[in-house]
């Protein structure tokens, strides 16, 4: 055995090193030949008696302080569980109240929104007519959103509104833009013919304008106006009563 | 004692869960299994018996207040007790010095000095100043390996863990544990060299053949 391979034993425990020496045949008589290795056990016995000298002058630990990490303990144990953990709200459903005040302001909203903006696709607002309406253009619709509806069901309704009056609603304006008001504010749109008294007390709110055919009638309709399949197409501008306010032929 | 009863067969484990639940009794029986182990390590590897109860004692609240991050498949409570423990002595290392010189120990010296004074001339120093000198003196050299033989040493010499369970706590493989251990033991008998020499026979030196 060399010096090399007798150190490496007192590498498997500590506390027996000092024995290791003296325990295998081959290393005690390397500890009897070698005085290097015999002076290193010497060295790590006086090491290991050292340490054990300094872990017997361990201080224990005494009654009072054990008293005091058991109360150290239950003063923890009451911090836990004290009623102030109690006096603050959930964080959850402080959140849940943040968010549903949130969803309420943003469905109020909406409504507002939805209010303001209400769709005019087929809407056609009036404008009221000035004093001297006769004598002055009607003004045009502001709405810039006229859709035209062909509804041939609500030319039942204009034909009722062509017997009862149809030599004067259906007489073309020669100038358009000074036709159609029978009334002195009549909301009746630019180049219709009025087809009923309208002001804006009686004919007010929006009016929606639809697309008929009309059957040809030389008499009823306009010199100059012809047909050649025996129909003409005309717009009727609809009250949100259903009832018809105004009408133009087109050519 | 009655109450310890129930819990006397209970591991580390439920005792911890049970003490983290409020149970006082689990606490006071968890804590009797361990202190023991933990104030010796703390004490050995900071030379203080007043910091190793402070450490102790705030080991065993954080064992408690921090009990939920425990997890029985990485070890025994006892490992994870000693790793607070690690970590607290760490945290006062880096605020303290890092080494104590062998010769700076002021109750060795007090105590030599009151004994010299008081035999007048240099006689018999009386066994337990000798016992305690020679305590200090392996305090202090203790004190003075690197935190990492120092570690090896308080944890398999004093603290009488294996090598594998020292291994476990400081992360690393058992042979280095071996390695460190070895290259410690040379240190510590370089450092003690110096005491195991002849002493000088102190009644008929004088008082400079009293010099130690």
């Amino acid at each position: 055995m060399n010096c090399k391979a007798f150190r490496a034993r007192f590498e498997v425990h500590p506390h027996a090193r000092a024995n290791l020496g003296v325990d295998s045949t081959e290393a005690g008589q390397h500890l009897a030949d070698c005085a290097e290795c015999k002076d290193f056990v010497e060295t790590q016995r006086e090491v290991v008696a050292g340490l054990t000298l300094l872990r017997e002058s361990e201080p224990g630990l005494d009654s009072s302080f054990d008293a005091g990490v058991i109360a150290r303990y239950r003063q923890q144990n009451l911090s836990r569980t004290s009623p102030q953990s109690f006096c603050l709200p959930p964080r959850s459903f402080t959140i849940f109240c943040v968010s549903g005040a949130a969803a309420v302001l943003a469905v109020i909203a909406v409504l507002l929104v939805y209010g303001i903006h209400k769709p005019l696709s087929t809407v056609i607002r009036p404008q009221p007519m000035p004093a001297a309406a006769s004598a002055k253009p009607v003004p045009e619709a502001r709405s810039a959103t006229v859709s035209r509806k062909v509804a041939l069901s609500r030319a039942n309704v204009l034909r009722k509104a062509m017997t009862g009056k149809s030599s004067k609603t259906l007489q073309p304006p020669s100038n358009p833009s000074a036709a159609t008001a029978l009334g002195e504010d009549d909301p009746t749109p630019a180049a219709f013919r009025g087809l009923m008294y309208c002001d804006p007390l009686s004919c007010g709110g929006p009016m929606e304008m639809i697309r008929v055919r009309l059957p040809f009638f030389p008499d009823a309709f306009p010199l100059g106006l012809t047909s050649t399949n025996g129909v003409v197409y005309a717009d009727v501008v609809v009250g949100s009563d259903g009832v018809a306010r105004g009408i133009r032929i087109l050519k | 004692m009655a109450n310890l009863d129930p819990l006397a067969n209970r591991s580390d484990a439920e005792l911890l869960e049970l003490a983290v639940a409020g149970e006082e009794s689990a606490f006071r029986l968890l804590y009797e299994k361990l202190k023991v182990s933990i104030f010796r390590y703390v004490f050995f590897m900071t030379g203080s018996r007043s910091t190793a109860e402070e450490v102790t004692q705030e080991v065993f609240l954080s064992l408690i207040r921090d009990g939920g991050r425990y997890e029985r498949n990485r070890g025994e409570v006892a490992s994870f007790a000693l790793g607070i423990a690690r970590n607290l002595v760490r945290r006062i290392e880096r605020r303290e010095r890092p080494y104590i010189p062998i010769s700076a120990n002021d109750e060795f010296e007090q105590g030599a000095l009151r004994a010299f004074s008081a035999h007048g001339e240099c006689g018999p120093l009386p066994g337990e100043l000798i016992r305690d000198e020679l305590i200090a003196k392996l305090h202090a050299a203790l004190a003075s390996l690197p935190r990492h033989y120092r570690q090896v040493v308080v944890l398999c010499d004093l603290c009488e863990l294996t090598y594998a369970d020292a291994a476990t706590q400081l992360n690393c493989a058992v042979g280095t544990v071996r390695s460190r251990l070895n290259r410690a033991h040379a240190l510590l008998a370089q450092k003690l060299k110096p005491l195991k020499g002849p002493q000088p026979d102190i009644r008929t030196a004088g008082p400079e053949g009293c010099a130690i």
